[in-house]
């Protein structure tokens, strides 16, 4: 029973549910509470809203069932990806734009050499990802991106739609849905790259100032001793 | 549930191979941009930051609770069908069938 559920397609399931099918919607809620979850989280910046906006989001579903179809593709995402976003706006719990998260030295010299190097294995890059400021300052970074290329990421990276269904959600060529999400991975990167460069200039002022103070203290040192150095 | 293989930079590179030509297709068309360096690896850390975003079981039990008990406050009887009203000609007929059929029986 189990693969052939996994193998059911959302419009199937979707049907099942209109029918009253509770185990339908079970399989739905599975697929598709993460990605939500994820969405909202970038959103809102935290678990506690973003739960409760995952959580109205199916609710919303349910209430709309009788009049929802599927309008361009066979995926719910975007479906759920527009509702999400309307319940953060309601609630007004949008993240504060801007908001930046301020790297420590190693961490920041770890993702400049991930995006420089992507290394395929070991345990470097699994540890990376799973820092909070990496997150932290990625999410920020998704958030101030311009709102099209957002969305895109969106349906891309948590809806996982493919290339010619975000085209058709978007209405947009093919070819004018990957330059948008090249740009926003540009726009990215070039954002990652800045606040680790910020990190790393944080960290030299720190240790140049402390090496500052060093040398001060050595001078009156030598001063107090009479060293003829001074 | 994040993975705690880094399996994600091997699913980017497959998943995303799209970018890899895309990024050929530009240097081919604006080589003075070519040198800004790839965005595989922006692919790859967006895809496993997001991935490593776990969402509480505890809240995913909860929100599908809430749910399933407002789905059982939902009239779930489908809509009865309209019954077929038939067109006019249809009408006509079968006023004539019996026209005729009553005057056959005469």
């Amino acid at each position: 029973m189990a693969p052939t559920q996994a193998a059911e397609t959302d419009r199937a399931l979707m049907e099942r549910v209109k029918a009253g099918d509770r185990e339908a919607f079970t399989h739905l809620h599975e697929r598709y509470y993460p990605r939500v979850y994820r969405f909202a989280y970038l959103r809102t910046g935290n678990a506690e809203d973003a739960a409760d906006v995952a959580s109205e989001t199916f609710c919303r579903l349910l209430r709309h069932l009788a009049t929802f179809e599927f309008k361009r593709t066979n995926s719910l995402y975007p479906w759920l990806h527009r509702v999400a976003y309307n319940v953060v706006v309601d609630n007004a719990r949008a993240r504060p734009r801007g908001r930046t998260c301020s790297l420590d030295a190693p961490t920041a010299e770890g993702i400049e050499s991930f995006l420089n190097l992507m290394p395929d294995d070991g345990p470097s890059p699994q540890e990376l990802v799973e820092r909070r400021e990496v997150r932290e300052t990625l999410l920020a970074a998704l958030v101030e991106i311009p709102a099209d290329q957002g969305k895109a990421i969106s349906f891309r990276f948590l809806g996982q739609l493919s290339i010619r269904e975000i085209a058709k959600e978007m209405d947009r060529s093919e070819g004018a849905v990957k330059s948008l999400l090249h740009r926003a991975l540009q726009n990215l990167r070039e954002q990652l790259l800045a606040s680790a460069r910020e990190a790393g200039v944080r960290a030299r002022a720190q240790y140049s100032q402390t090496e500052g103070t060093g040398s001060y203290v050595q001078e009156i040192l030598q001063l107090r001793s009479g060293d003829p150095r001074t | 549930m994040s993975k705690k293989s880094s399996s994600f930079v091997r699913e980017t590179r497959e998943r995303e191979a799209w970018i890899t030509a895309h990024e050929q297709r530009l240097a081919a068309e604006h080589p003075e941009e070519a040198s800004q360096g790839s965005v595989m690896s922006t692919a790859a850390l967006t895809h496993g930051v997001l991935e490593a975003i776990e969402a509480p079981e505890e809240a995913e039990i909860a929100s599908r609770q809430r749910a399933l008990e407002a789905m059982t406050g939902v009239n779930w009887k489908p809509p009865k069908p309209k019954p077929v009203r038939a067109p006019w000609f249809v009408k006509v007929g079968r006023t004539l069938q019996t026209v005729f059929t009553l005057g056959k029986k005469r």
